[in-house]
C-alpha cells in the first residue's frame, strides 16, 4: 500500500500526464533549437524516455516543467547519439530549413538568431521564464543569460525594426 | 508586439497527433519494463487482471476480414488520385498550415518517427528457422548458428566475427565492420569513418568524413568484396536516403566510387551477396502535389543507370492506407552502383523482415490490424507478390519468420486504457498475443490467439518446427509452440521463471540463450541484466539450466541485437553494460550448466555505441573514440589506441 501512496504523491509527474500536458512545450523548444520538424520529433521521444528515469524524484509541477525543458536543451544539443548520456555539442548552425517559415517574419528572424540566443528568447518570451530561471534550466550563469538575452533583443530589434 | 506575434506563431508548432501517439505508446511500454514502482503504476493504469493466468487452453482459428487490396498503379493518374485523397482541406487548415502552405514543414515527420520508434528493437522478437529437434532445415530457412557467423575469408584463412544478423546469408548494417584485416568504424555522431589496420599494434590508416553537403551518415554500414557501403540520410527537409559506395581495395586510399539515392527517410536495409536492398519511407507533401508533375507525388531514384521518378507500374496502392506514405524498396548492384529493381507501396511500413528470397513489410492501419505485403527478391530484382493482414501489431523484424514457404508472425494486440471513465485512444496497453501462420500468398492457414492475456511478447525464436517465445508481466513464461503442422500450431510447454528475455539466441544443440532482465516474482521489479540458458532438447519440457545476473541494469544489447556478440564456436557472449563509473565490456562463456565471466573490461565514460569483434587470436573493442585490442585467450588488454 505504500506504493499507492507514492503514486498519489507523484501523480502530477506521471510520464503519461506530463506528456499530455507538456509534449507541445517540449516540441516547440526542440523546434526552436533544431529548426527541423523531424529532428524535433526525435527530441520529443528522447526527452520523454529520459524523463522516465527521473520523474519519481520530482517534487512539484514547476519542477516537472523545468526538468523537461532542461532535458530538451540537452537532448537537442546532439541528435545523432542514441543514448541518455550525451556530450553537449553545439548544433550545426547552417541547417537551411528556415526557408519553410516563409510568411512569418517574427519566427523567421528568431530562427535566424544563433542557437543560444533563440533559446533564451523562446524561454523568456514564450515560456515566460525569468533570467534566473533560464539560468537554472540551461545550467548557465545568470549574467551569461542576461547577456544572451540583451544581445538577442538587440539583434531582433535591428532586424524587425521593432522595440521588444 | 513581438511577444504576441511570436507566441501566435509558436502556438502553431506542435507535433502531429500521430507522432504523439507513437511516443506515448513508447513511454508506456518502456516505463513498464524499467523500474519496479513504474511497473506497479503501469499495472494500476492497465487495471485489473491481477492474477497471472494464461489461457493456454484457448486457441481458436478465426476467419479473417478481407485483407487490404493493393492495386498495381499502372498509371501516374491512379497514383495521383490515391495521394490526392490526403490533401488537407483549406477550411480545416490550422494557423500553422496556412502559414506554411499545408504540411510543407512537416512532410518527413511520420517516416522519421516511425523509424525511430520501431528501430530500437524494444522487446525484441527473434526469429530463426533453424531446427530444434535435429531435422534438416529447408533451403530458405536460416540455419541454427546464424547469430554470429564465423567466416573463413579467402585463402589466408583469417577467421573473424560478423555483425549479429537475423537470417543467415542476409547481412545487416552496423557501425563497425571488419574483413579480417582492417576494422572500419563509423561515427554516427559526426560521420567520420576510421579505418584501422588490425593486429597487436593496430594502426589508424585512414580517417575521412562521410558527411557532405545535404547528407549525414546514420550509422549504417556494409562491407563486401572491397566495397564499403555507407547509408546516409538527407538532412534538413530533404527526404532522401543515399548509399555511398567506397572502394576500399586500398584502405589507405578509400574513395567514393558510386552514389545511389532514393526518395524517403531510411527505414531499413539488407545486403544479400553484393546486392543492397534499401528500404525508405517516403511521405508525400500533399500541399504541393501537382498532377502534371509526377515527381511531386511519386518516389524517385538516382543512380548510375536510373535518374527520375519510378515507373508507374512499380507502384502499388494499398486502398486502406491511412496516410500518403510510401515504402520504397530498391535493389542496387554494389559493384557498379546500378539500380536492379524497385517497387513502391503506398501505405507505409513500420517494420520488415528479409530472408534470402523475400521481404515482408508490415504497415499501418487505423484499426488494430497490421497489413503485410510480400516482395520477392531475385538477385537485386524486387517483385510485389501478395498482400495479407493479421491482427495486432508486430514488435520488430524478429516477429516475422519464413519457413518452408510459409510465413509466421507473432503479434501483440492492444486495448485502450480507461482513464477517468473514458477509454483512451492514445494510451493503449497490451492485452493479448497471437501467433499466425500465413502461406505464400499471405492467406492465413493457422493461428493461436489470446496467448497470455494482458502480457506482451518480449522475444521469439522460431526454430524450424518449434517456436519459443517469452511474454512478461511478473514472471517470464517461455512458451514452446509446435508448428510441425502449420495449420494447427499448438502450445506444448510453458516455463515460468522470474524476469524476461529481450532476445533469444540458439546456442548450440539443445540450448537457447536468453538475454534480458531479472525481475522480482512478486512485484515485477527488475534487478539487473540476466543471462539465461534454456535446455530445449525436449521442447515440451524446457528448463532453465543456468542463469547469471549482472550488476548493471542497462545495456544497448537489450535493445539492439547488433550490439551483442554471440559466437557459439568460440563460446563467447559479449556486450557492453552501463556500470556505475561508465561503460564496461563483459565477456561470458557457457560450459556444463554454468556461465563464466571471462572478462569485464572498463571502458570509462565513453557513452557511445560499443562493438566487440575478433580477428584470429585478438579480440577488439571499438568505441566512438578508442579501439582496444585484447588477447582472445585471457582477455588481457594489449593496447588501446585513440581513433577519435
Amino acid at each position: 500500500m505504500k506504493i499507492t501512496a507514492n503514486v498519489k504523491q507523484n501523480e502530477f509527474a506521471l510520464p503519461e500526464t506530463a506528456f499530455q500536458k507538456y509534449a507541445d512545450m517540449v516540441y516547440r523548444l526542440a523546434f526552436v533549437r533544431t529548426k527541423s520538424k523531424s529532428d524535433s520529433d526525435d527530441v520529443l521521444q528522447e526527452v520523454f524516455l529520459r524523463y522516465l528515469k527521473v520523474w519519481q524524484r520530482l517534487e512539484s509541477e514547476d519542477h516537472v516543467k523545468a526538468m523537461l525543458l532542461r532535458i530538451t536543451v540537452n537532448c537537442s544539443n546532439s541528435l545523432s547519439t542514441s543514448a541518455w548520456f550525451k556530450k553537449t555539442e553545439p548544433l550545426d548552425e547552417a541547417i537551411p530549413s528556415t526557408a519553410s517559415l516563409d510568411g512569418n517574419t517574427v519566427l523567421q528572424e528568431v530562427m535566424r538568431l544563433p542557437l543560444k540566443y533563440r533559446t533564451v528568447i523562446h524561454l523568456h518570451y514564450y515560456c515566460g521564464y525569468s533570467v534566473d530561471e533560464i539560468a537554472k534550466i540551461e545550467k548557465l550563469n545568470p549574467s551569461t543569460v542576461k547577456t544572451h538575452l540583451s544581445r538577442a533583443r538587440k539583434m531582433l530589434k535591428d532586424s524587425l525594426k521593432e522595440d521588444i | 508586439m513581438f511577444s504576441d506575434d511570436y507566441k501566435n506563431a509558436m502556438d502553431g508548432i506542435r507535433p502531429d497527433g500521430y507522432i504523439k501517439q507513437k511516443v506515448l505508446k513508447k513511454i508506456s511500454t518502456d516505463k513498464a519494463k524499467k523500474k519496479a514502482s513504474k511497473i506497479v503504476i503501469f499495472r494500476a493504469a492497465a487495471a485489473i487482471a491481477a492474477c497471472f493466468c494464461v489461457a493456454l487452453s484457448v486457441w481458436i482459428t478465426k476467419p479473417f476480414d478481407a485483407p487490404p487490396t493493393n492495386g498495381k498503379a499502372e498509371s501516374y493518374d491512379k497514383i495521383f488520385a490515391a495521394v490526392k485523397k490526403f490533401q488537407i482541406k483549406a477550411n480545416t487548415a490550422t494557423f500553422w498550415d496556412r502559414l506554411t502552405g499545408g504540411i510543407t514543414l512537416f512532410n518527413n515527420a511520420e517516416d522519421e518517427i516511425a523509424y525511430e520508434y520501431y528501430s530500437d528493437a524494444e522487446g525484441s522478437v527473434m526469429v530463426n528457422g533453424a531446427t530444434a529437434g535435429g531435422s534438416a532445415p529447408s533451403t530458405n530457412a536460416p540455419i541454427d548458428d546464424s547469430v554470429e557467423v564465423e567466416m573463413d575469408a579467402g585463402a589466408d584463412g583469417d577467421s573473424y566475427s560478423e555483425t549479429t544478423a537475423q537470417v543467415d546469408g542476409v547481412s545487416e548494417s552496423d557501425i563497425v565492420k571488419t574483413d579480417g584485416k582492417y576494422i572500419y568504424s563509423l561515427s554516427s555522431e559526426n560521420g567520420i569513418l576510421r579505418i584501422i589496420k588490425a593486429g597487436k599494434e593496430p594502426q589508424l590508416v585512414s580517417r575521412l568524413s562521410v558527411n557532405e553537403d545535404g547528407f549525414r551518415a546514420n550509422g549504417q554500414m556494409y562491407l563486401i568484396k572491397e566495397k564499403l557501403v555507407i547509408i546516409v540520410n538527407g538532412t534538413g527537409s530533404k527526404s532522401e536516403t543515399a548509399a555511398f559506395i567506397y572502394d576500399v581495395s586500398k584502405p589507405e586510399k578509400a574513395k567514393k566510387v558510386h552514389e545511389c539515392s532514393q526518395s524517403g527517410r531510411y527505414n531499413d536495409s539488407r545486403m544479400i551477396g553484393d546486392k543492397l536492398y534499401l528500404i525508405t519511407d517516403y511521405n508525400i507533401n500533399t500541399g504541393k502535389i501537382k498532377e502534371e508533375k509526377t515527381e511531386t507525388y511519386t518516389p524517385s531514384v538516382y543512380c548510375g543507370n536510373y535518374n527520375g521518378v519510378v515507373k508507374a507500374d512499380s507502384v502499388y496502392i494499398n486502398e486502406n492506407c491511412i496516410q500518403p506514405f510510401y515504402t520504397v524498396i530498391c535493389g542496387f548492384d554494389i559493384s557498379n552502383g546500378e539500380l536492379l529493381g524497385t517497387q513502391s507501396l503506398l501505405g507505409g511500413t513500420y517494420t520488415l523482415y528479409c530472408s534470402t528470397e523475400n521481404i515482408i513489410t508490415a504497415g499501418y492501419s487505423s484499426d488494430n490490424k497490421t497489413p503485410v505485403s510480400r516482395f520477392s527478391l531475385n538477385d537485386g530484382k524486387v517483385k510485389h507478390v501478395a498482400d495479407g493482414s493479421i491482427n495486432g501489431t508486430l514488435l520488430n523484424q524478429f516477429s516475422i519468420d519464413e519457413y518452408k514457404g510459409n510465413f509466421r508472425f507473432v503479434t501483440t494486440g492492444t486495448k485502450g486504457v480507461v482513464i477517468n471513465g473514458e477509454v483512451s485512444t492514445n494510451y493503449r496497453v497490451a492485452n493479448s498475443n497471437s501467433l499466425y501462420v500465413l502461406d505464400g500468398n499471405l492467406k492465413q492457414i493457422g493461428a493461436i490467439e489470446d496467448i497470455a492475456p494482458d502480457e506482451r511478447v518480449y522475444s521469439v525464436r522460431f526454430m524450424g518446427d518449434t517456436a519459443y517465445f517469452v511474454t512478461f508481466r511478473q514472471v517470464d513464461p517461455l512458451f514452446s509452440v509446435d508448428l510441425s503442422n502449420p495449420k494447427k500450431p499448438k502450445i506444448i510447454g510453458a516455463l515460468k521463471i522470474p524476469g524476461f528475455s529481450n532476445y533469444l539466441f540458439p546456442y548450440g544443440k539443445g540450448n537457447l540463450l536468453g538475454l534480458g532482465m531479472e525481475a522480482d516474482e512478486d512485484t515485477g521489479r527488475t534487478s539487473g541484466i540476466k543471462l539465461s540458458m534454456f535446455d530445449i532438447s525436449d521442447p515440451s519440457n524446457v528448463t532453465e539450466s543456468a542463469k547469471t545476473v549482472l550488476d548493471s541494469d542497462y545495456s544497448d544489447a537489450l535493445y539492439n541485437h547488433k550490439a551483442v556478440m554471440v559466437d557459439i564456436k568460440r563460446n563467447l557472449i559479449a556486450f557492453a553494460v552501463y556500470a556505475r563509473h561508465g561503460i564496461d565490456y563483459v565477456v561470458y562463456s557457457y560450459n556444463n550448466g554454468e556461465f563464466t565471466r571471462l572478462a569485464q573490461i572498463e571502458l570509462g565514460e565513453v557513452y557511445s555505441d560499443v562493438r566487440g569483434l575478433y580477428i584470429n587470436e585478438e579480440f577488439y573493442i571499438v568505441t566512438n573514440k578508442t579501439l582496444s585490442v585484447c588477447r582472445l585467450d585471457d582477455f588481457s588488454v594489449i593496447t588501446t589506441i585513440n581513433i577519435e
